[in-house]
C-alpha cells in the first residue's frame, strides 16, 4: 500500500475501526512504518480512543456533583428558574441587537486566498478586527457536494469547523466571519466530503494584520 | 526529530551505540510499534511490553554482528520482529503455566521506549471534543471509542459505516490539532504532557 492508496482508501479510519482484513491491515502497517504522516494520523486516532476509554470510570465529572446542602440560592428550586429567566432576558436583548444589525445593509470585505501548505502566509494578508470579513478560496477539486472547512491558529488551536454546500460551478468557496479575526497567522483547511469519500485537503495560510 | 536515511551507516550507528542514531531509532519506531502491537494484542499493557521487547530484539540483532541485506528495509524488519513478539506474547497468554521471566540482560538494559498514552490533559481534550458535538454524534462517537461493534452501532443509531468513518475522521483531526497546540510538534513521540 502506498500513501495515496492509504489516503484515498480511508485506511486510518478503517484500521482504527477494525474494518480491514488481516492482509490489508498488515499492508497498511508496512506502509505506516515508513510514513510519518500516516503514523501521526493514526496515533491521533488511537490516543483519542485510549483517552476516551479512560473517561467513563470518572463520570460524572467532579464539577457536576452537587452538595446535598447547597445554599438556598444554589438550590435547583430557586437557581434554575432564576438563571433561566436571566439568560432569557440576555438572549432576547442580544438577539434583538444582532437582528437589528443583520437587517441593516452591510458591506462585506472579501479576500481571496492562495493555497500553500508550507512556509509562511505567502502574501495572503487580510485586515484584522474587521466585521463581515469573507475569505474566498478556489477549490482545486470542485466535484464534491459538500466541503469541510476548519480554521486553525499558528499554534494549531482550532477556531471553527463547518460543513458547507459546494459553491455554484466556477465560483470560489466563500466563508463569512461576522466578527472578523484577531491579528495573527491562520491556517484555513478545506476538503471535499461526499458520503464516506473525503477529498484531499487544501491548505491556505494567511495573516490577519492590524491595519 | 532529526532525520536519518535507513542505510548501512544507520545500521552501523545502531551497532556501535551511536547515541543520536539509537535515540532516533527509538523515537521513530515506538509509535508505529505501539499502534501495531495495540491492534495485534488488544491490550495497552501488552502493547507497551511488545514495543520494549521489539526495540530490544532489533538492537540485539544488529549488535550481534548480523546485518540486513537491504538496510532500507529496516522498517519492514522492525515490523516483522514486532509481529513475532506479538505472536509469542499471545501464545504465552494462552498457556496456563507461564515460564518464569528470566529478567533483563544485565549487559543490555531495556531501552527507554515508554509511551505516555493517557494523560489528564488529553482526557480534557477528549471531553472538549465530545462537548462540541451534537448529542447524537456525541453518544455515537463515545460508544464507538469504547469499542462497541461497528455493526451494532450502525443498527442502534441508524447510520451507516461511512457516517462512522467521517465522524472519527473529524474527531481525530480536532484531537490532533489540540495535541499539537498543547504538546508541540513532538507529541507523536508519545511522551505526552504528563
Amino acid at each position: 500500500m502506498d500513501h495515496s492508496e492509504a489516503a484515498n482508501g480511508h485506511a486510518v479510519e478503517r484500521y482504527l475501526l477494525g474494518e480491514m482484513t488481516e492482509t490489508e491491515a498488515e499492508s497498511f502497517e508496512l506502509h505506516f512504518f515508513e510514513c510519518t504522516v500516516c503514523t501521526e494520523e493514526l496515533a491521533a486516532g488511537a490516543l483519542l480512543m485510549e483517552n476516551a476509554r479512560a473517561l467513563p470510570a470518572e463520570e460524572p465529572a467532579p464539577g457536576r456533583v452537587r452538595s446535598a446542602i447547597a445554599p438556598w440560592w444554589r438550590r435547583p428550586s430557586f437557581a434554575t428558574p432564576a438563571f433561566a429567566a436571566l439568560a432569557l432576558a440576555f438572549a432576547v436583548a442580544y438577539q434583538a441587537r444582532e437582528l437589528a444589525l443583520l437587517n441593516q445593509p452591510q458591506t462585506v470585505a472579501a479576500y481571496a486566498l492562495k493555497s500553500g501548505a508550507r512556509g509562511g502566509p505567502q502574501g495572503n494578508a487580510i485586515p484584522a478586527g474587521k466585521r463581515n470579513t469573507e475569505v474566498r478560496v478556489d477549490l482545486p477539486d470542485a466535484s464534491f457536494p459538500k466541503y469541510q472547512c476548519d480554521l486553525y491558529g499558528a499554534g494549531g488551536q482550532h477556531y471553527f469547523s463547518l460543513e458547507t454546500e459546494a459553491p455554484p460551478a466556477g465560483d470560489p468557496l466563500s466563508i463569512r466571519i461576522p466578527r472578523g479575526l484577531q491579528a495573527a497567522t491562520y491556517t484555513f483547511k478545506v476538503h471535499g466530503v461526499s458520503g464516506s469519500q473525503v477529498g484531499p485537503e487544501s491548505v491556505y495560510k494567511f495573516e490577519a494584520f492590524k491595519p | 526529530m532529526e532525520t536519518f536515511p535507513f542505510d548501512e551507516r544507520y545500521i552501523a550507528g545502531l551497532r556501535n551505540r551511536d547515541p543520536a542514531v539509537v535515540s532516533h531509532f527509538i523515537a521513530y519506531f515506538k509509535m508505529p510499534l505501539w499502534l501495531k502491537a495495540r491492534r495485534q494484542l488488544r491490550s495497552q499493557d501488552l502493547a507497551e511490553d511488545a514495543v520494549q521487547e521489539t526495540v530490544l530484539r532489533v538492537l540485539r540483532y544488529v549488535r550481534s554482528g548480523k546485518t540486513l541485506d537491504f538496510p532500507e528495509r529496516l522498517p519492514a524488519f522492525v515490523h516483522k520482529t514486532c509481529h513475532n513478539v506479538g505472536l509469542e506474547m499471545l501464545n504465552a497468554q494462552g498457556r496456563i503455566v507461564r515460564t518464569q521471566d528470566p529478567g533483563p540482560d544485565p549487559t543490555d538494559p531495556r531501552p527507554d521506549a515508554e509511551i505516555q498514552v493517557i494523560t489528564e490533559e488529553r482526557k480534557q481534550m477528549v471531553r472538549r471534543i465530545l462537548a462540541r458535538l451534537a448529542p447524537k454524534d456525541r453518544e455515537l462517537l463515545r460508544a464507538m471509542l469504547e469499542e462497541m461493534e461497528p455493526d451494532e452501532l450502525c443498527e442502534r443509531f441508524g447510520v451507516n459505516r461511512d457516517y462512522l468513518r467521517v465522524l472519527v475522521y473529524r474527531a481525530r483531526q480536532r484531537f490532533r490539532a489540540e495535541l499539537l497546540r498543547a504538546e508541540g510538534k513532538d507529541w507523536v513521540s508519545g511522551r505526552g504532557a504528563g
